[in-house]
C-alpha cells in the first residue's frame, strides 16, 4: 500500500472516483502509518481512528450507488493545525490553557472540507497559539523532523509539516502569521503555501495576529497546494475581512506559458545567507529561470532590515488584545481556588500559558500602553506601510519574486530555546509577506549532503496566486527534487 | 531605551499575569535584549506616513443587512464553561 501514501489528491481521488481503492482502505494506509511512525515523529495531538474509520464507511457506503460522483476531496484524509476549531473535537492551540476544550461549532475551513466530504484525520502539533518557529513551545511535547530527528520542524506549523513529510496524511492545513507555514515546509522538504492576506476565511482560526494570520495548505506538490487552495478560497460574511473575490480553479493553467512573466531576484535576500546549499540552490533555479528566456532582474527592499521588529512589534501587540479572551470564564483553563475575579484572572493566565507565550503577551502590551505606544506600535505600523511600498515598487517591475525562506536548514531541537530574540531573527525572509498581506509559497529545492531539504521562496502581489502557483510549478518540474526514499521508516 | 523591573512589574499587571521574581530577572533581561534590537525602528524616517492596520486594500467593509442568521445554542456556549449555574457562566464574588 506504498504507492497509496505517495499518491498525489489527484491520484486518490481517481482511485476513489474509479472504485479501485475504498475510502477505508485509504484511511487504514495512513491511520496504520500513523501508529507506524509517529511515535517517533509526534505531529498529532490527536488522531480519533474510531471516527476516521466511522466517516469512511459513510463515504464508501455512498460510493456503493453508482449515480453517487465523488468530488475532488471526497473521502480525502486531511491534517488540520490544532488552532482551527473542529466542532465536537478537541482544539488545544497547544496550549494548556486550552486543554479539554471541545468547540461548539466549526471554522468556515472545515465545514468546506466536510461539505466536500473530505475527513478530518487528525489535529497536529504546534507552538502554543502558533507562536514560535520550531514547535518546541507547544505545551505538549516537541515534534520532530522527519528528514532527522534530532532537529526540528520549523513552526508554528511543525506538526502539519511533519505529518506530511512523513506521509501520515497526504496534505494538511497550516496557519501563517510570520512563516509558519512556509519555514516548516522549507524545513520538511514539502510544499507550503500562504495565500492573500483576506484569501482564505479567519473564522474558526483561534487568532494570534488578526492582520497577518492566514490559513493556507502544506503538501507534497504544487498542485495539490492548488488544488486545496480553490476549495478553502472564497468570500465569507462571518469574516469581513475576508476578500469578496470567488474562489477559481488554481490548477487549471499550472501548466501555462510563464514566458511572459517577469521574475525579480531579492538579491540582498540571497547575499545574506552565508549557508551553501540554500545559496546554490537560489543560483540554480535563477540560472533556470534564466536559461527559460525569462526576464530576470534584482529587486530592492530598503526597509527589509527593519522587517523583523515591525513584525515582533505588530505581531505581539494584536496577539496581547487577542488574548486577553483566556480569562478563566467561558472556556478553557480555570485557576482553583481563587478568592475574586481579579486574581482567578491573573491565576488562570500564569498557569494556563507558556513562556514564550508570556513573553509576547507582555512584549505587546508594553508597545501598546500609554508612554510607549507612539514609539512602538505606532511607529511600526507606519514602518509597516513603508515595507509594504517595497513590494508595490518591486511589482510594477516583476511579476514573481525569487528569494530564500529561511537563512539555514532545519536547526537542531534546543539550539534556539534560550535565545527568543535569536529564535525571532530566523523569520528575517518570511516575515514581510505578512506584514505586506503577499501570497508566498515555499518550494523544495535541494538537499543539503547531510540530507536535510532546501526550500525556496516565491512572492506575489496581492490576488495573484495563479502566476505563483504557475512558477512554482514549473520550477517544481524543473528542479526535478527527487526524495531519496520515504524520510522515516 | 533601557527597561526597569518596575516596567516589567507595571506591565504584567495590565496583563493579568504574574511572575515569580526569578522568573521576572529573567524576563527582563530577555525583553531588554528584544527591544535593544527594535531600537533600529526609531531611525525610520516615518514623517507623513500613515500607520498601516490591514494589509490588503479593501474598496468598503462589506456589510451584511441586520437580521439574525445562525447562533450558537445557549447550552453549546455554556459547555466548555468551568463553572455555571441556570444557564449562566459563573465565577467568584465581584463586589465585596
Amino acid at each position: 500500500m506504498r504507492n497509496i501514501l505517495t499518491s498525489s489528491l489527484t491520484q486518490l481521488h481517481k482511485h476513489i472516483q474509479n472504485r479501485t481503492v475504498s475510502v477505508s482502505e485509504i484511511c487504514h494506509v495512513f491511520l496504520d502509518r500513523i501508529a507506524e511512525v509517529d511515535e517517533r515523529v509526534r505531529a498529532f495531538i490527536n488522531v480519533d481512528s474510531d471516527a476516521v474509520l466511522k466517516r469512511a464507511t459513510e463515504i464508501d457506503a455512498k460510493l456503493q450507488k453508482k449515480d453517487f460522483q465523488a468530488g475532488r476531496f471526497t473521502g480525502i484524509p486531511i491534517a488540520l493545525k490544532d488552532v482551527i476549531v473542529t466542532r465536537g473535537q478537541n482544539t488545544t492551540c497547544g496550549s494548556k490553557i486550552l486543554e479539554g476544550y471541545i468547540p461548539p461549532y466549526d471554522a468556515t475551513v472545515v465545514e468546506r472540507l466536510k461539505t466536500e466530504g473530505a475527513i478530518i484525520l487528525g489535529k497536529t502539533n504546534c507552538d502554543e497559539f502558533a507562536m514560535g518557529s520550531s514547535t518546541e513551545n507547544s505545551a505538549f511535547f516537541v515534534t520532530r523532523n522527519p528528514w532527522d530527528l534530532e532537529r526540528v520542524p520549523g513552526g508554528s506549523s511543525g506538526g502539519s509539516a511533519a505529518c506530511v513529510a512523513a506521509f501520515e496524511a497526504p496534505v494538511a492545513l497550516g496557519t501563517d502569521t510570520g512563516g509558519s507555514i512556509r519555514q516548516p515546509a522549507a524545513f520538511c522538504g514539502i510544499v507550503g503555501l500562504k495565500p492573500t492576506y483576506g484569501r482564505v476565511s479567519r473564522y474558526g482560526l483561534v487568532a494570534f495576529a488578526s492582520s497577518l494570520d492566514q490559513i493556507g495548505p502544506l503538501a507534497h506538490s504544487v498542485e495539490d497546494a492548488a488544488s486545496m487552495l480553490s476549495l478553502l478560497s472564497g468570500p465569507d460574511p462571518r469574516d469581513s475581512t475576508c476578500l469578496e473575490l470567488d474562489s477559481i480553479d488554481f490548477t487549471a493553467n499550472l501548466n501555462g506559458d510563464i514566458s511572459d512573466l517577469r521574475i525579480g531576484i531579492a538579491r540582498d535576500w540571497i547575499d545574506s545567507v552565508r549557508d551553501p546549499d540554500i545559496r546554490g540552490a537560489l543560483e540554480k533555479a535563477t540560472s533556470i529561470l534564466e536559461e527559460s528566456g525569462l526576464t530576470v532582474e534584482d529587486v530592492e527592499f530598503p526597509s527589509q532590515d527593519l522587517s523583523i521588529a515591525t513584525y515582533y512589534l505588530v505581531a505581539t501587540a494584536e496577539a496581547s488584545a487577542n488574548l486577553a479572551r483566556y480569562d478563566g470564564v467561558r472556556f478553557g483553563h480555570r485557576s482553583k481556588p481563587t478568592t475574586n475575579l481579579e486574581s482567578m484572572y491573573r491565576k488562570t493566565r500564569s498557569e494556563g500559558f507558556g513562556p514564550e507565550v508570556k513573553r509576547r503577551i507582555m512584549l505587546g502590551t508594553f508597545s501598546l500602553s500609554s508612554g510607549y505606544y507612539d514609539a512602538y506600535y505606532k511607529q511600526a505600523s507606519k514602518v509597516r506601510r513603508l515595507i509594504r511600498e517595497d513590494f508595490i515598487t518591486a511589482f510594477k517591475q516583476v511579476d514573481v519574486i525569487l528569494g530564500p525562506v529561511t537563512p539555514t536548514p532545519a536547526f537542531k531541537v534546543g539550539e534556539k530555546t534560550n535565545d527568543p530574540l535569536e529564535m525571532y531573527l530566523s523569520d528575517v525572509f518570511t516575515v514581510s509577506a505578512n506584514l505586506a498581506g503577499l501570497p508566498g509559497l515555499s518550494l523544495p529545492a535541494a538537499f543539503t549532503e547531510k540530507g536535510l531539504p532546501v526550500g525556496l521562496q516565491l512572492l506575489a502581489s496581492h490576488c495573484e496566486e495563479e502566476k505563483l502557483l504557475r512558477v512554482a510549478h514549473f520550477l517544481e518540474n524543473e528542479l526535478a527534487v527527487g526524495k531519496p526514499s520515504l524520510p522515516i521508516e | 531605551m533601557s527597561i526597569s523591573r518596575k516596567d516589567a512589574e507595571r506591565t504584567a499587571e495590565l496583563a493579568k499575569l504574574e511572575f515569580d521574581p526569578s522568573e521576572l530577572s529573567l524576563f527582563v533581561q530577555q525583553f531588554q535584549k528584544v527591544l535593544d534590537h527594535f531600537e533600529s525602528l526609531q531611525e525610520a524616517n516615518t514623517n507623513r506616513i500613515e500607520p498601516l492596520y490591514q494589509p490588503v486594500p479593501q474598496q468598503e467593509t462589506p456589510m451584511r443587512s441586520d437580521k439574525v442568521e445562525r447562533q450558537i445554542q445557549q447550552e453549546d456556549a455554556l459547555r466548555a464553561a468551568p463553572s455555571k449555574k441556570r444557564g449562566h457562566f459563573r465565577v467568584p464574588r465581584v463586589i465585596d
